[in-house]
């Protein structure tokens, strides 16, 4: 008996039955759609009825399929009879789960289709079923990545570059719209005709080779951990310039992550300059509260005589919330 | 280790030294204060802006913004005074026509100056709570060109001929009066309220066979304008 196999194709799996013969029920062979090995049987009895039923196993007593589904039966042959189930939409656990009766009989060829209409795996504490098929999201994030290798190439390879940067250690190339949709400053610097429009070249004086490659890595998307920390005062620097905000909160947080005796005047300074209210919290309070002040106590002095005002009075409030007099 | 510690944060003065030097700030701006002027005489073209902007930005950075908004303010008025007295002289019907160009002048070069001072905008602005650099420059205009006694005046006058000139069938520059409307809403609803109000007395008081359609048109006007304010 060579007719239990089903066929399948995309969201489609086709039984051909050859012929009942003298035999009351049937099962099919196994067949994979979506994450499952399924099932279809026939039985005859006062109708016909079909079953579809995903095959006893751990995926599917762990993950058991949320499915939509129809089912059709047509007979081969010269007066063609097409029976279609409704829409079905159910978990599919047991043999039971699903059962179509077909209110006729069938002699001879006849063919069983299940189309899949949508398949999801049911989560078994209650949350959303999670679908097996590709979504909106996993295109999306199969296009990110593409993008991100573009922009990457586009730099590296100096793809169609349509402006020259020269920094205080060499020059570099990229491009006006990456930089102009990254920042309004750059955005602004392209817009009006004066010497960077007419000329295609930028002058950044203010930032080395490295730190401005470090900078455009960022901006086309393929800056790595390395880089970013080597040159993140840099880095926070370019971002408050250029009003790259995600870039300075990256910054931020990651000079949180390393404040130590040895930093925290110069730390506190940057703070300061950069209007950072979090890292500069941080220092006060690692000078303050946590008492660090004493290890930098030659420091403090030329910090003091050079440090700002309005910052003095902020150290000084800090020192007065935590001096607890016995 | 002591050592290593003093060097860091000495490295990180050195950095900053830009602030060390007492005509930091003085030199800044007279590089600043001629950019301003290069701009309002439209001999830009040399200027880079990384440099403007990097300078405006040193200056706000290292606590100097006061001094910048002050200075950019003293400077733009001081151009639309000489603005003023050259719209003034213009004569007969070029007065119209020269307003418009020196407000679109105007216009061209403060878009620049707020993109130059943007840091500024950004940071300074916000925290003194001062009016942004655009609407200050609107301001600015508005005290300094249209309010001028020489101007305002002539202004309406002129506006009023027009209205006149159409009525009696001459064909009017309605380009330059769609411009000319154009400022007013531009320069918000103080001005147009002003300017409405005195058009239409002046209107009233003028024509009494004034026809129903023009005095229709007017109040249309009116009401647009007031329900654009309550949007």
């Amino acid at each position: 008996m060579g007719d239990t196999k089903v066929e399948t194709i995309s969201r489609l799996a086709q039984w051909r039955i050859e012929n009942f013969g003298p035999c009351s029920f049937k099962k099919s062979d196994p067949f994979k759609v979506g994450i499952w090995n399924w099932h279809l049987s026939i039985e005859r009895n006062r109708y016909l009825s079909v079953r579809l039923f995903p095959e006893l196993s751990r995926v599917s007593k762990e993950q058991p399929p949320y499915a939509r589904f129809v089912l059709r039966v047509s007979n081969v042959g010269p007066n063609r009879r097409l029976y279609i189930s409704p829409v079905y939409e159910k978990i599919l656990r047991t043999t039971d789960d699903c059962v179509w009766h077909v209110d006729s009989t069938f002699h001879g060829r006849f063919t069983i289709d299940v189309e899949f209409l949508d398949l999801k795996i049911c989560s078994l504490n209650g949350g959303e079923a999670s679908p097996v098929w590709p979504t909106d999201t996993t295109m999306q994030s199969i296009s990110t990545q593409t993008t991100l290798k573009c922009l990457s190439r586009m730099l590296e390879e100096n793809i169609l570059s349509d402006v020259t940067i020269h920094t205080s250690g060499g020059t570099l190339s990229a491009h006006k719209a990456i930089l102009s949709a990254s920042s309004n400053v750059f955005k602004s610097m392209f817009h009006h005709d004066l010497k960077e429009k007419e000329s295609s070249t930028i002058h950044i004086d203010d930032m080395s080779r490295e730190s401005c490659m470090a900078l455009l890595s960022y901006l086309y998307g393929n800056i790595t951990q390395e880089d970013f920390w080597k040159h993140r005062l840099a880095l926070l620097g370019a971002a408050n310039k250029y009003d790259i905000t995600d870039l300075k909160a990256a910054c931020e947080e990651s000079l949180m992550e390393d404040i130590n005796s040895g930093n925290v005047l110069e730390r506190l300074q940057e703070a300061w300059l950069y209007q950072l209210e979090k890292l500069k919290k941080g220092c006060l309070m690692y000078l303050f509260d946590f008492g660090k002040i004493y290890d930098v106590r030659e420091e403090i002095s030329s910090f003091f005589r050079q440090a700002d005002r309005e910052l003095m009075l902020e150290m000084f409030q800090e020192v007065l919330s935590v001096w607890k007099p016995v | 280790m002591s050592n290593q510690k003093k060097r860091n944060f000495q490295t990180e003065a050195f950095k900053h030294r830009v602030v060390v030097d007492p005509k930091y700030a003085d030199k800044t701006w007279q590089i600043l204060e001629r950019a301003i002027h290069q701009i309002y005489n439209q001999d830009a073209s040399g200027l880079s802006f990384e440099e403007l902007y990097r300078n405006a930005y040193n200056m706000v950075l290292h606590k100097f913004g006061d001094k910048l908004y002050t200075g950019f303010i003293a400077t733009m008025t001081g151009h639309l005074k000489e603005k003023s007295k050259l719209i003034e002289v213009a004569q007969g019907g070029s007065f119209l026509e020269e307003l418009n160009k020196k407000w679109n002048e105007h216009n061209k070069a403060l878009e620049m100056i707020r993109d130059v001072l943007m840091y500024m905008d950004r940071t300074y602005v916000e925290s003194a709570k001062k009016p942004h650099v655009h609407p200050m420059g609107l301001s600015l205009w508005k005290d300094n060109v249209v309010r001028s006694p020489k101007i305002y005046s002539r202004l309406l006058e002129t506006l009023l001929d027009l209205v006149k000139k159409e009525r009696t069938g001459e064909v009017i520059d309605r380009g330059l009066l769609r411009n000319v409307t154009k400022m007013f809403m531009d320069l918000g609803n103080l001005c147009i309220r002003l300017i409405l109000r005195s058009l239409f007395w002046m209107l009233l008081l003028c024509f009494t066979r004034l026809s129903l359609r023009s005095l229709l048109s007017l109040v249309i006007v009116g009401i647009t304008r007031r329900k654009l304010r309550n949007v």
